[in-house]
């Protein structure tokens, strides 16, 4: 017999579970930062209004790509006060981004905004056995 | 023969904009990206059980 250790498909779907559970990885901010997205990120580069201090409350929810439950998926719109040229959106575990845990971050070219714009945005993680 | 468990996580953001006139654009998926979970890479996992165990 291989010598083998796995954190299983069911581990992971319980994980997601309980984090689906928890119901607190929801809170959605945009930016317009310039640096790229990294593991180590803990914070939006350049926060923009209407989430510059304040995240909006998304959806959470958890679903499956590969295998039950695999996936967490969080949901929501934001809707420009003024012109933006948004780079980055991140969700995180409470609204007041000042000591927010940063979960999720991601950087992308400028998606240009005016005033009463909006995006929606469907932020996914997708764990997965290699 | 010794195996090794790894957990990839890849992570999207897909966007739809809506103009201020009605009109909708689905960007589609904007941004991406899969990494190996490791030792220095567990950073979600770690978020996830800081939440769990703190609130």
């Amino acid at each position: 017999m291989a010598d083998a250790a796995y954190f299983t498909d069911n581990g992971i779907a319980y994980l997601i579970g309980l984090a689906d559970t928890a119901d607190v990885l929801k809170y959605v901010a945009w930016g317009t930062g310039a640096t790229g997205a990294a593991v180590d990120d803990d914070a939006m580069e350049t926060a923009a209004a209407p989430t510059n201090a304040t995240a909006g409350t998304g959806t959470l929810a958890k679903a499956t790509t590969n295998t039950a439950d695999d996936t967490i998926q969080v949901t929501h719109t934001i809707t420009a006060g003024g012109a933006l040229a948004i780079t980055e959106v991140g969700f995180f575990n409470q609204a007041t981004l000042s000591g927010a845990i940063c979960a999720f971050h991601g950087t992308f070219s400028a998606i240009n905004v005016s005033s009463l714009d909006s995006i929606a945005f469907t932020l996914k993680s997708v764990f997965n056995q290699a | 023969m010794e195996q090794v468990g790894k957990v990839m996580v890849k992570s999207t953001v897909s966007a739809v904009l809506t103009k201020a006139d009605g009109t909708v654009i689905d960007l589609g998926v904007i941004c991406g990206s899969e990494h190996e979970q490791t030792p220095k890479e567990v950073t979600l996992w770690n978020k996830i059980r800081r939440i769990l165990k703190n609130g």
